[in-house]
């Protein structure tokens, strides 16, 4: 495997069918790339986190875009910042508004609707893009704070 | 989904023997626990030890499992890892679901309240 160091400078990207049977792969190398960051002083909860937050995000994927079994694929590409875990899941299915989704009420015990609060909880920062034909969720964790920076 | 079902101390245990709860087997997961609720054990406790991962989907089978059983019993969980545990707390699961460190333990407060209510 490649060292920290090396892996610090590596974007990583897969792509995998749009089925729910291929989670495993993605969260799971969600959880390799983040416990070696985590190694580096991220902090307890960082692969665990990043690992959750990717099955939420390919689950989403598939779901909103109804597009499991019909051949289409899922990008999940990884960008590892000096101080931040940036990841993008893409599809090209029907997408879905960020804003149109609201937080669950939790005192109701929904059955459904936990997979963004648990994104919008567990990251720094999200962002979904809806562009022609691809959707774009891009979700920021920060594992260091830059020298001379107060709050991340 | 594969799960263990056995009885103790007239407690029905049931135990996930997967290592990961998520919408590739959720459904399987809501029609095992189904069919278990489904006997008539009014008490239920879901031995989670096996479980290393949950995810939002999982969590979804547990509440509807929880609301399928109603007043006519109870679930209870135990031997929560520590990422499950921190899914449960983040969604606040953790002050809706009776939550237990060991099997025997939760096994052992049904009796309890058997014996405050007798």
């Amino acid at each position: 495997m490649a060292g920290a160091a090396r892996l610090m400078a590596e974007e990583i990207e897969v792509c995998f069918p749009a089925s729910y049977q291929f989670l495993y792969l993605a969260s799971g190398l969600a959880r390799e790339v983040a416990r070696r960051i985590q190694k580096q002083g991220a902090d307890k909860s960082f692969s665990s986190d990043v690992e959750l937050c990717v099955s939420e995000a390919c689950t989403n994927a598939i779901k909103h875009g109804m597009i499991e079994e019909s051949g289409a694929k899922i990008s999940l590409k990884f960008s590892i910042h000096p101080n931040r875990l940036v990841i993008r899941v893409l599809d090209r299915g029907k997408g879905f508004s960020l804003d149109g989704i609201e937080a669950p009420e939790l005192e109701k015990l929904p059955e459904r609707g936990y997979g963004l609060f648990i994104i919008r909880s567990k990251m720094d920062h999200i962002k979904y893009d809806q562009r022609q034909d691809e959707n774009i969720l891009e979700m920021t964790r920060y594992f260091r704070k830059r020298p001379g920076e107060g709050e991340v | 989904m594969k799960m263990k079902r056995y009885s103790r101390n007239g407690v029905i245990v049931l135990k996930p023997q997967e290592r990961r709860i998520d919408a590739s087997n959720a459904v399987g997961f809501k029609e095992s626990l189904s069919m278990h609720l489904g006997d008539g054990s009014p008490n239920i406790v879901i031995n989670l030890d096996e479980v290393r991962f949950i995810d939002s989907s999982g969590l979804g089978v547990l509440v509807s499992a929880l609301k399928e059983i109603g007043s006519n019993g109870e679930i209870k969980l135990c031997h929560l890892r520590e990422g499950v545990r921190s899914i449960f707390e983040l969604t606040r699961l953790d002050t809706v679901f009776d939550l237990h460190g060991s099997e025997g333990g939760a096994v052992e407060s049904f009796k309890s309240k058997q014996g405050l209510t007798e």
